[in-house]
């Protein structure tokens, strides 16, 4: 558990280590304690790091970060989606094609995974991206799109 | 207070976060150290902690009051 504590930011430590040790002496350790000591440990190094959200801002750059994620992959899906439905104009790989119609059902293949991961991306991350929006709209938080 | 928290409560909290709210609870004001005594350090609710206290604790009344007049209301509930 000593180890454990030394997770936590020295100015934490030199406040509450002591209390803390004498209380985990009498506490059942537990796995949940472990994973619970964790996430003080993260949360005391946010909040004595001049950030008072704790691990709340913690989750709001996660959900930041994903919002943007998702917003990257639509526009690499829209743009890809676009690129495939253009005629491949080497006439290469057409005349190869009709020798090799592997190779079409390849190429169509690879269309028709990219798309089923589009919609599957968009169906997944479409209620994150609504809810977040409200929140953002809710809280006035300009920086729902700002991962950094 | 995990005890009495476990007892009046029937959650049972952690040492990682009893000690976040610990440290939430004094940069409020709301509680203050005591000296130690084996180790252990009790706290003691201030006066801003009283009011603050006080403040959330009408409002849960406020919010149990219109929970139960409701519940009063559905009948065959």
């Amino acid at each position: 558990m000593q180890l454990l504590l030394r997770l936590y930011p020295q100015a934490w430590r030199e406040r509450y280590e002591e209390e803390m040790l004498a209380l985990l002496e009498e506490h059942q350790i537990t796995p949940a304690t472990v994973f619970d000591l964790l996430m003080g440990a993260i949360d005391a190094n946010l909040h004595y790091n001049n950030c008072s959200e704790g691990v709340t801002f913690v989750v709001h750059r996660l959900r930041s970060g994903i919002v943007m994620i998702f917003c990257a992959f639509m526009l690499f899906g829209v743009g890809w989606s676009m690129l495939q439905r253009l005629a491949d104009p080497t006439i290469t790989f057409e005349n190869t094609a009709k020798f090799h119609p592997e190779l079409q059902i390849l190429h169509n293949a690879v269309f028709i995974v990219g798309c089923s991961a589009f919609l599957a991306f968009l169906i997944g991350g479409l209620p994150l991206i609504v809810i977040s929006a409200k929140r953002a709209i809710r809280m006035k938080q300009r920086d729902v799109l700002n991962p950094l | 207070m995990m005890e009495d928290i476990r007892a009046f409560s029937g959650t049972q909290l952690e040492p990682g976060t009893l000690y976040g709210a610990i440290t939430r609870l004094e940069k409020q004001g709301w509680i203050e150290p005591l000296p130690t005594e084996d180790r252990r350090r009790p706290y003691r609710i201030t006066a801003n902690g009283v009011t603050a206290l006080r403040e959330q604790v009408n409002t849960l009344e406020q919010v149990t009051a219109v929970g139960k007049n409701r519940l009063a209301t559905l009948e065959g509930f």
